[in-house]
């Protein structure tokens, strides 16, 4: 069965416990087994609003998902989750690469992380067994950096996830990162890692990962693999990345462009000029995806949410600047993503005169590459204006009352993809709702922008939807669905590239997942009971918002999206109204079957509760 | 009349160009257009019948349909439309 270690950096108390099966069966692991330790241990420490995001209370959690690192398709990834010192509330972020299944085989699924150094340093992991060392030498140093001196010192087969400068300074967009650029990057988790004096966790690999039918499972692996690189997504997806995601929404007038005050940009960042800069494709832990390019400017990416963060949102055409600029993130440890939307936000201010030099120390004009590039590396190291946009979403309180009406976040979390939420409103409704905040890849239903029949999409979702993608009603049902998968492919460990419903109706649904289920952990599963568990991963984190004081008037949108119509192409003249955006949310709590005010039923928070009962490895002291 | 087609991710593989002029008759529609291109590069045939992700088109800024008419110098854009990522 998974181990948990209980890490206290304070005491040097660790504590290894088997993960009590019953909890297994119903939140899988990886992002539910962190959600349900995530609120247990908030609770345990008093009201999880008073949980200071850099104090010694707030756990900071890494789980390995259910099949991470078996040989399931895709089965990398890992999920950390901590109380967010970026939005004050859930904190959790997803990550690739070969960290987690190093993890794995060294003998843990799960590492919370309490307590403080009082020196820099990093965990071991090794051989089921947990070790604390020095970093001398290492604090100060850049992500990539960092991992190298660690493999020097641990040797081959070291896999790290560290934090860079951004982390280390408790910038509130800090990323934990592994390998060039797979990164847990939302919510400012790696400002937690840095608070804790944490610069990195290496995990020294061990053998391969007992399964409970390695016959049944090698089967599942070369069906499911067959079926997956038939698709033609999964095949493009393999040769340029997710840069190709750009073009089309670019020509459709949904690119964030300028902090959304324009909503296309410049064609040197299509795929094909992206590819220009790639040297090979790369995959990680058991994918059959390989979507991540090489760069020849010494990175890896970028990403198409890179591409039009950095990129269209700052006015910045020139293709090998983007790169630049992604490889400089990378490399100091911050989310691509909210560093993008936090530079645009000040660019767009200074545009309307509501901060000025004295505030600035010089002026931000959008496309502007040598100082953005200053910029992002004064946030790293919270340097001169840096330091306030180093306090991401809560630099609010510190600027003219009026900055929050040109914000682009949800629950205080900068939207995570370029996307121009205003045409799909169902793309609006899953933002809205997304229990982190404005992120895409907690429910995005990407195929309702496909003119697929209604049959089809019946097929596809087990439930009836509006064909309309411009229409409001019929949409709920739908991204309640995408949040229960999309929980589910979180818990397993599975990257969404290979997760029906993410751009393709063709790839793994609850019938595939139930099968590697079985045959990797021995647990039988209907597909039924598979959608039931990352529907009450959904309730869960509900739970974990509503015990952060979030209402509904959280599940909202950025003033813009209500308010401006989009200026160009296709989708000009869309914005999202208000009273039909309401009735959507009424609609989507009825689908989820919570109260008008977005609680949970009464019996189902006892449920919730009773689980806990089953946590025999936490004890009574905590 | 000339128009331009430009093909999107993953299209223009097949023909190894993003841009590809075409001559039409006057009054030619977008299904003429697609006739025309599939004709001069039958490689395109298996990618553009593909359904697993429909393409979709615009003329222009605009987004549009097999029965949508072209005008001279229009640019007629084939795409995936997909989001997630």
């Amino acid at each position: 069965m998974p181990n948990t270690a209980w890490v206290d950096l304070g005491t040097g108390r660790i504590e290894i416990a088997p993960t009590a099966p019953q909890l297994v069966r119903r939140f899988l692991g990886g992002r539910g087994m962190n959600m349900f330790y995530l609120r247990r241990t908030l609770r345990a420490a008093g009201d999880p609003r008073s949980v200071d995001p850099f104090g010694p209370h707030n756990p900071l959690i890494f789980g390995a998902g259910l099949l991470t690192g078996t040989i399931a398709p895709n089965a990398a990834r890992f999920n950390v989750s901590a109380k967010s010192p970026e939005t004050l509330g859930l904190g959790d972020a997803n990550c690739g690469g070969f960290f987690a299944a190093a993890m794995r085989q060294a003998g843990f699924d799960r590492l919370i992380i309490l307590g403080r150094s009082s020196q820099p340093g990093y965990l071991v992991l090794e051989d089921g067994t947990v070790a604390w060392r020095e970093g001398d030498g290492l604090w100060g140093t850049d992500t990539w950096r960092a991992q190298e001196e660690l493999r020097a010192r641990h040797g081959p087969g070291t896999v790290s996830a560290v934090i860079g400068p951004a982390g280390e300074n408790r910038v509130r967009m800090a990323a934990v990162i592994t390998g060039r650029k797979n990164a847990a990057a939302r919510g400012g988790l790696g400002a937690v890692m840095g608070s804790k004096n944490l610069k990195a966790i290496v995990a020294r690999g061990g053998p391969p990962l007992a399964v409970a039918d390695r016959g049944r499972l090698r089967k599942a692996r070369i069906d499911q693999t067959k079926k997956l690189q038939a698709s033609r997504v999964v095949q493009v997806l393999g040769r340029v990345g997710t840069p190709f995601l750009y073009e089309v929404s670019n020509r459709l007038g949904a690119i964030r462009t300028r902090n959304s005050q324009e909503n296309f940009f410049a064609e040197t960042l299509d795929a094909a000029e992206i590819e220009k800069y790639s040297d090979r494709m790369l995959a990680c832990t058991s994918c059959v995806v390989h979507c991540r390019h090489r760069n020849t400017l010494g990175g890896e990416g970028p990403e198409y949410s890179t591409i039009g963060l950095l990129g269209a949102n700052l006015g910045i055409a020139p293709t090998e600047q983007v790169i630049a600029l992604n490889n400089q993130v990378n490399d100091l440890g911050l989310d691509a993503s909210s560093t993008g939307t936090i530079l645009a936000w000040a660019m767009e201010l200074w545009q309307r005169g509501l901060i000025g030099e004295e505030l600035t120390g010089g002026p931000l004009v959008w496309g502007d590459y040598e100082r953005v590039r200053g910029l992002i590396d004064d946030i790293a190291h919270r340097r001169g204006f840096g330091d306030l946009l180093a306090e991401s979403t809560q630099a609010r309180p510190m600027l003219p009352d009026a900055a929050g009406d040109y914000l682009i976040a949800i629950k205080d979390l900068p939207q995570s993809d370029p996307h121009d939420v205003r045409y799909f409103k169902s793309f609006a409704l899953g933002l809205a709702v997304a229990s982190r905040g404005a992120d895409h890849l907690r429910n995005r239903p990407t195929l309702d922008i496909l003119p697929l029949p209604k049959e089809v999409r019946r097929a596809v979702f087990g439930v009836e939807s509006n064909p309309d993608p411009t229409g409001y009603e019929g949409k709920a049902a739908m991204v309640a669905w995408h949040d229960d998968m999309f929980a589910v492919a979180d818990c397993l460990g599975i990257c969404k590239f290979v997760i029906r419903g993410f751009n393709s109706p063709h790839l793994l649904g609850y019938a595939e997942l139930a099968e590697l289920v079985g045959a990797a952990v021995g647990i039988e599963m209907t597909e039924d009971e598979l959608r039931q568990a990352g529907g009450l991963v959904v309730d869960l984190e509900r739970q974990i918002n509503l015990e952060f004081g979030r209402t509904r008037a959280d599940d909202t949108l950025p003033k813009r999206y209500f308010d401006d119509p989009m200026p160009a192409r296709a989708t000009r003249g869309h914005r999202i109204d208000r009273v039909r955006f309401e009735a959507m949310l009424d609609e989507y709590y009825a689908a989820r079957g919570w109260d008008a005010e977005g609680r949970l039923p009464a019996a189902r928070l006892a449920e919730l509760n009773e689980l806990e009962m089953h946590d025999a490895a936490i004890g009574a002291e905590r | 009349m000339k128009i331009t087609v430009h093909l999107g991710e993953p299209l223009w593989r097949a023909v190894q160009q993003r841009y590809v002029e075409l001559e039409l008759p006057a009054g030619a529609l977008v299904a003429n257009a697609l006739e025309a291109l599939t004709r001069r590069y039958p490689t395109l045939v298996r990618e553009m019948e593909d359904q697993e992700v429909p393409w979709v088109c615009f003329v222009g800024d605009d987004q549009a349909e097999r029965a949508s008419p072209l005008s001279e110098g229009a640019t007629l854009h084939l795409l995936w439309p997909l989001s997630g990522g």
